[in-house]
């Protein structure tokens, strides 16, 4: 029952306030901006702080800040801003602080269509800072998911002291829905896990026996302990060990590949018997149902696939949706990102179909239902991006 | 007496420091770390080992926050003065002291530092400029003197310098000093009123690199450097005595400015009082409105409705309203309009797609419902209509000659301008006219999703407009 019409960059500072978010750094770009609008006026009415930054490396700069005081932060962005953000995201990741980054994707490279659709970041997500490290993405295909991945964005960012990303596409971000707003114990909230005080402390980056992640106490409360982007042992002051510095990239690595089971999460929709899976992510899944829909009514057996974790990519659960297909087609308004992912995981043992929009328009139902029709009938003729 | 302050404040496990010998980092910190003894046993000071927080950027200066014993964040090249900011607002109880480069804070932070300065954000930064890039082995940076040699610079460095506090203040810092490494007591006396100070305070640290600036630039060894300090650093009041054209000749240390402006975080805490006084402004979580006598009028599975416009008319809010009122019927509803370019002047298009059942595909792609108010709006959009659709046009418009859909002319502008009095009610005039005609919704319903988005104050007046429209439809109906 849904009670209140709500946008969908509106439902990230609504579901991100319910999650105990209260702080904002952000710099104005379309079409992420009704965030910050809406954060600036929204934080302080719970008590929270806003803040409009000079650029976004700065916004990300400030949110790990606002983060290491214990506060839960969050940045809102768009391609040409996610870009700038990737070096301080890669030192989230390396110093452990959690944070949420939303990137609401525009069509691309460069200024592209700034308030047209695209899915062109989803690579940018996993790997636009360098190095290797770890990294959550979730994508929401609603406005009522919108809210509720924005407090799972939280709740997994603090569980394992890494950054979360909010991967939206413009679709989701601009239309308004219906959404019906959990009351406050239908919703779980986790919070940091604190740690003592412990004056001097030498271990603020060792991880305590039987434990998932690094407790954190909130810099201005006792503890005194040091962070940094080098490498670093676990009184987190940098090192130039080899022995060291593997130990601490597996730390950070297994954290999150290690607890796949509580971090991934997917949607299958009609694949209970399907032969061919629409494999999509974010606002496109909504014309793939209806695709989804109208070739059942057609007697072809579809159903789709969605990661809604899409970093890591829900590989063992594709794997075995594959298993009873007759073929794969990858919808995504990009040229083939998630495709890679896809092909890499079936490894040629489905055919594979695509369809890839990179023109700024949405993806229709029409198009994916031609293509399930054709599919069906034996007559798709491989892949190739328009 | 020093030394017992190292064991006191510097992380000694992590001692000795990385710096090369005579270099002036060593000094620098401990002048830091004096002015903050000093401040922690003044107990008026408000300053204790738990609330101060060093925050540095990358380089050789910035090593120092390792060495620090308190909380401290080393980050990136460039933005500590950001990464601070983010730690004062989040928690202004906090003394943020930031320790950073020439090129750290003048050359690829410099935005944060103007910003920063310019926002008068509590933060007290400590640069060490040394005129160059000691970490990457002797680079220019914006404060080497204008024809040095650098690593970068085998001619001689062409760039004007920076000079730093200066940049600061025009920034609008409201405290700003310079030291050195020579002049200690001065130094460490505006470290302090720096730290004490209740807004943006810069200060300037000359510091010595002999390894790379002091080879590369022939200035000897470090005790040449240092004697160098000893001999052209005036202290502030002696150095504005200085005649003009010798002033070049030296540098000053001491205060430069100091002021009173509001910080921050204090007119921030205001807004916050403000924001909680005027009680929540938010729409959400809003109460779920059980209208009386909802009989449903809306019988599509998806029903598409298209409105357009010129920009300003009101049409992105009227298709709001109607997405709204189908919410709060307990309907699905999908509102969408353009942007960019297109939403400003020219046509304006919005959309709303309501349902009994769950709404997929976000867009509308052949509307069962069109709104046009003006003549370029429908010669853009008549085109494509849904088979059984229907369009509502203002009747100062002509239908286009293949329009072959129902269509129903009503004077909404003129009706908004004369009748209701006000034009820009022309889109809730619609609202009504278009629920007239099509029966989506019992009245209640949309009068509340009208006054759910409205500017308070304008409820009679909207709600007037709405009835218009009504009788509008109503007389066309008849007719
Ligand atoms: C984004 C980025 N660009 C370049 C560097 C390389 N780098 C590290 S320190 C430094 C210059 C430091 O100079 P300064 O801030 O004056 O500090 P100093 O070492 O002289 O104390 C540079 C260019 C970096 N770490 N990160
Ligand atoms: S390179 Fe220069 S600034 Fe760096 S430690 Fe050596 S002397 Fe100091």
């Amino acid at each position: 029952m849904a009670n209140v019409l709500m946008q969908g960059n509106e439902a990230v500072v609504e579901g991100a306030i319910a999650a105990g978010m209260r702080f904002f750094a952000g710099y104005p770009i379309t079409p992420s901006t009704e965030i910050a609008e809406g954060a600036s006026r929204r934080l302080p009415q719970v008590g929270g702080h806003f803040v409009q930054m000079e650029d976004e490396l700065a916004s990300m700069a400030a949110v790990i800040g606002a983060s290491t005081t214990g506060a839960k932060s969050i940045t809102a962005t768009s391609g040409p801003g996610f870009s700038l953000k990737q070096e301080n995201i890669g030192y989230a990741c390396l110093a452990e602080i959690p944070c949420v980054i939303v990137d609401v994707q525009r069509c691309g490279p460069s200024t592209g269509l700034p308030t047209s659709p695209s899915q062109g970041d989803y690579m940018q997500a996993r790997w636009g800072t360098h190095g290797d490290h770890p990294m959550i993405a979730l994508s929401p295909s609603s406005v009522a998911e919108t809210y509720r991945l924005a407090i799972r964005a939280f709740n997994l960012s603090e569980k394992y002291r890494t950054p979360v990303i909010l991967l939206m596409d413009e679709i989701v971000g601009h239309m308004r829905e219906g959404i019906r707003i959990p009351t406050p114990d239908e919703i779980e909230i986790v919070n940091r896990r604190e740690a003592g005080n412990y004056g001097a402390y030498k271990f603020a980056y060792r991880v305590p026996e039987g434990k998932i992640s690094l407790g954190m106490r909130p810099f201005g409360e006792g503890s005194r302990y040091n962070m940094t982007g080098l490498m670093h042992d676990y009184s987190g002051f940098p090192v130039n060990s080899p022995v060291i510095t593997h130990e601490l990239m597996e730390r950070i690595m297994h954290k999150i590949s290690d607890h796949l089971d509580d971090i991934l999460e997917t949607e299958e929709y009609r694949m209970e018997d399907a032969e061919y899976a629409v494999a999509c992510f974010g606002g496109t899944a909504r014309a793939a149902r209806d695709a989804v829909d109208a070739a059942r009514e057609q007697g072809i057996k579809a159903g789709m696939w969605r990661p809604v974790t899409v970093w890591p990519f829900p590989e063992e659960s594709l794997k075995k949706a594959a298993a009873n297909l007759k073929g794969i087609l990858m919808a995504e308004h990009n040229y083939g990102q998630m495709l890679l992912e896809v092909e890499r995981c079936v490894r040629g043992g489905v055919p594979i179909e695509f369809i890839g929009r990179v023109d700024g328009t949405v993806i229709p139902p029409s198009e994916i239902l031609e293509k399930l029709q054709a599919m069906h009938a034996g007559g798709a003729e491989g892949h190739h991006a328009k | 007496m020093p030394s017992e302050l190292v064991y006191e404040y510097m992380r000694i496990d992590h001692l000795p420091h990385i710096w090369c010998a005579g270099c002036g980092n060593g000094t620098l910190m401990h002048d830091i770390v004096v002015a903050l003894d000093d401040l922690i046993r003044d107990k008026e000071s408000g300053i204790t080992r738990e609330n101060v927080v060093i925050v540095s950027g990358i380089g050789c200066s910035a090593r120092a926050a390792g060495y620090l014993d308190f909380s401290s964040i080393h980050t990136t090249h460039g933005r500590a003065i950001a990464f601070a900011t983010g730690i004062k607002i989040a928690n202004p109880n906090l003394h943020v002291i930031v320790v950073t480069g020439d090129g750290d804070c003048s050359a690829i932070g410099g935005n944060h530092l103007i910003h920063a300065a310019r926002r008068n954000l509590d933060l007290t930064v400590v640069v060490f400029n040394n005129t160059t890039y000691g970490m990457t082995g002797g680079q220019y940076s914006p404060t080497t003197p204008q024809f040095d040699t650098a690593a970068t610079a085998p001619y001689g460095v062409i760039d004007r310098p920076f000079n730093i506090a200066e940049l600061a203040a025009g920034a609008g810092a409201s405290f700003t000093a310079s030291g050195d490494v020579f002049h200690t007591k001065e130094t460490i006396r505006q470290i302090r009123n720096g730290i004490l100070h209740h807004g943006f305070s810069l200060i300037e640290c000359h510091s010595i690199c002999p390894t790379y600036y002091g080879r590369k630039n022939r200035k000897g060894s470090a005790v040449d450097m240092l004697k160098y300090q000893k001999e052209h650093g005036l202290i502030r009041s002696a150095y504005d005595r200085l005649p003009a054209d010798k002033k070049k000749d030296y540098y000053p240390v001491g205060s430069l400015t100091e002021n009173g402006y509001p910080e921050f975080t204090d007119l921030y805490s205001y807004i916050i009082k403000s924001a909680q006084s005027q009680g929540p402004l938010d729409r959400s979580p809003r109460r779920d409105v059980v209208m009386p006598g909802t009989g449903t009028h809306l019988t599509k599975d998806r029903y598409e409705m298209r409105l357009a416009g010129s920009g300003g008319q009101g049409v992105i809010l009227a298709s709001v309203i109607l997405a709204e009122a189908a919410v709060i019927e307990g309907k699905n509803a999908i509102q969408s309009q353009s942007y960019g370019p297109e939403a400003r002047g020219g046509t304006c298009r919005a959309e709303a797609i309501l349902g009994e059942k769950p709404l997929g595909y976000s867009k509308v792609s052949r509307p069962h419902f069109l709104l046009a108010l003006t003549q370029a709006s429908l010669d853009k959009y008549s085109g494509n209509l849904a088979d059984d659709a229907f369009v509502l046009i203002d009747s100062s418009l002509t239908a286009p000659e293949g329009l072959t859909a129902r269509t129903v002319s009503l004077p909404i502008l003129k009706t908004a301008r004369d009748v209701v009095g006000k034009s820009m009610t022309a889109n809730i005039v619609a609202l009504g006219a278009i629920n007239g005609l099509l029966r989506l919704f019992p009245e209640e319903v949309l009068q509340e999703a009208v006054k759910r988005h409205i500017p308070g104050g304008t409820e009679e007046l909207n709600l007037r407009a709405l009835k218009e429209g009504e009788a509008l439809a109503a007389q066309a109906v008849q007719a």
